[in-house]
């Protein structure tokens, strides 16, 4: 009896004292700067001095459009990179699950995107792929006779995003790409096996087998490719800084520039503030929506 | 026999496939390090240039602007960065690491209502645009004097390194079996002991991959360095668009510091490619 009290005792060292530390410093160094910047969304700069406002900066911030524009455009930007990178790393994965010649070499080699520093990946599509006169990309449409893909990319307002779009395609499918080559091996053979005793079609085993088997796994590669997306921030701000106009400005650009060239650091504040909400709202329906599929599996 | 002449088409198909896919996501990365060996006037050419004359004047520039001011009037030392860049980034992952896998460990093996709080919290700082933390701390620099200091880089940093730390660390520790940790208590072990020996020992290879995916990400991160600091703590990220000038852009030497930004990171992804795959793709399969 007495030892398990003192076992009890020593367990409390593990649940309490591991986790309060911890759990301080990541308070302090998260909470503060969120109260910090819910204090000085009530503010703005006037005449040199902040001075407490009210609630101006959130209608302007509702009422000035420029905002709920940058959402808008992390929105677009979201859907059409997340579906894209899914479904291209599907594709991916299903052609490097065979055994090829040199196939480990490749499944390695094809990490490296994600884990270039993406402010350099930004440099090297802007100087060097995307410029429409001594571009690669451009020059690659021309050997290959597709002069009408010939774009000005990054430079147009009606090219720009979906340059963007591609930059982070290129980047982070072997993200989904990784996933699904892992989940593919976990998958037992047997339903394979029935199906082929059946006569079922390659086509057919993929939709009736493989994709209900992974469901589990690309619900979770989308969810953090979502969240990925969300936060970008690097491409934006290195490759068209949220121009041309403002085809480009997502939310990150939208407060960086808020701060950096208009030196309102209220409206950003106020900005960022919001975004915080809307991420918590993210984080709602993206857990109900795991919770409640997993409760229903 | 038709039939095999057609499997073995598509075989050959499927290899040509694979190598095309595998070129086209190297091709930008191999173009760099290629333009960082070209001339200017190799550069700005069209059509671009496949073969040329190599030369190493970009890398020779680099380090010797980095000596001493240049006609332009340009300091860059890329040496200063680079060191930054190691230090910001160690030290902050080191950080993250010593206090992420004590709130992992607890977190892991103890749940209640609050603690499920505490995991959806920490998740939302991991998914928040990190912008958003990077103005406060912008306002909290200025005003406490710790603008453009390591000091300020590095707490900043933690923000992102210690919930991907924690997230991480969580679900490695939720795959050590708890049996064996009683079997240590039977055994006369206390529950620091049961981790330091037992759980700690075993959750090694998910210690590996948490610290080379927070080095990567840490190392990567350009937000922090460029709203926090001006040149004393630049980071290397927060260097390489310096070349993007008013008047002109030293293409070259941007090329020549993206190749050396990237190096740590590449000859980290080649050597321990395992670990790293491990890691990236543990929260998505098991789950």
């Amino acid at each position: 009896m007495r030892r398990s009290k003192t076992l009890e005792k020593d367990r409390r060292v593990i649940e309490i004292y591991f986790l309060i530390p911890p759990i301080i410093i990541l308070a302090c160094i998260t909470i503060y700067p969120f109260i910090y910047a819910v204090v000085m969304s009530f503010k703005n700069l006037i005449f040199g001095k902040y001075v407490f406002v009210g609630l101006a900066n959130y209608r302007h911030l509702i009422v000035g459009g420029r905002f709920a524009h940058s959402l808008y455009i992390t929105m677009v930007f979201t859907s059409i990179a997340v579906v894209v990178e899914v479904i291209l790393g599907m594709l991916i994965a299903l052609l490097y699950s065979e055994e090829l010649p040199g196939i480990s070499i490749l499944r390695m080699l094809l990490i490296l995107p994600m884990v270039t520093t993406p402010i350099v990946v930004a440099m090297v599509f802007r100087q060097f792929i995307y410029p429409p006169d001594f571009g690669l990309l451009n020059y690659f449409f021309d050997l290959i006779r597709l002069p009408m893909l010939k774009l000005k990319w990054h430079c147009s307002i009606r090219t720009a995003l979906i340059s963007l779009v591609l930059v982070d395609v290129w980047q982070m499918t072997p993200f989904p790409f990784l996933v699904f080559l892992a989940g593919l091996k976990t998958l037992p053979k047997e339903p394979y096996e029935a199906a082929s005793i059946d006569g079922a079609s390659p086509r057919r085993k993929f939709f009736y087998i493989t994709l209900p088997l992974l469901r589990r796994v690309i619900m979770v590669v989308i969810v953090f490719r979502i969240i990925g997306c969300f936060k970008a921030f690097d491409i934006f701000y290195g490759i068209t800084g949220g121009g041309p106009g403002l085809a480009t400005e997502n939310l990150s650009v939208y407060i960086y520039l808020q701060t950096f060239k208009y030196n309102r650091i209220g409206m950003a504040s106020t900005a960022s503030i919001v975004t915080m909400f809307i991420t918590f709202f993210l984080i709602f329906v993206i857990y109900k929506g795991i919770l409640g599929w997993r409760g229903k599996s | 026999m038709g039939n095999k002449l057609a499997r073995r088409v598509k075989y050959i198909v499927r290899v040509i496939l694979a190598y095309v896919v595998a070129l086209l996501f190297l091709a930008p990365i191999l173009w760099m390090v290629a333009s960082s060996f070209k001339k200017r006037i190799d550069i700005i050419v069209s059509p671009p240039k496949i073969f040329f004359n190599p030369t190493i004047l970009n890398y020779h520039n680099i380090f010797h602007w980095s000596a001493q001011e240049t006609k332009w009037g340009l300091t860059y030392p890329i040496l200063r960065y680079y060191g930054n860049s190691l230090i910001v980034s160690i030290i902050a992952i080191g950080i993250a690491l010593l206090l992420g896998i004590m709130a992992a460990y607890s977190l892991s093996r103890f749940k209640s209502k609050k603690r499920e709080q505490i995991g959806i919290w920490i998740l939302s700082t991991i998914m928040a645009p990190p912008i958003v933390f990077a103005i406060p701390y912008f306002m909290i620099a200025r005003t406490l004097g710790l603008f453009d200091s390591y000091t300020i880089l590095i707490i900043a940093s933690i923000t992102i390194s210690l919930p991907f730390t924690i997230w991480m660390m969580k679900s490695f520790f939720d795959d050590v079996p708890k049996e064996l940790e009683e079997a240590a208590y039977i055994d006369g072990c206390s529950s620091l002991q049961a981790f330091l020996r037992i759980s700690l020992p075993l959750a090694k290879p998910g210690i590996a991959a948490t610290l080379i995916l927070s080095f990567i990400i840490v190392w990567n991160d350009l937000v922090f360095p460029l709203t926090l600091t001006a040149d004393r703590a630049k980071t290397l990220p927060a260097a390489v668009q310096g070349f993007l000038g008013w008047t002109q852009t030293f293409y070259g030497m941007m090329a020549a510091t993206g190749v050396l930004a990237i190096i740590p990171v590449i000859v980290i992804a080649l050597i321990a490619g395992k670990s790293l795959i491990s890691g990236l793709t543990l929260g998505a399969v098991k789950g």
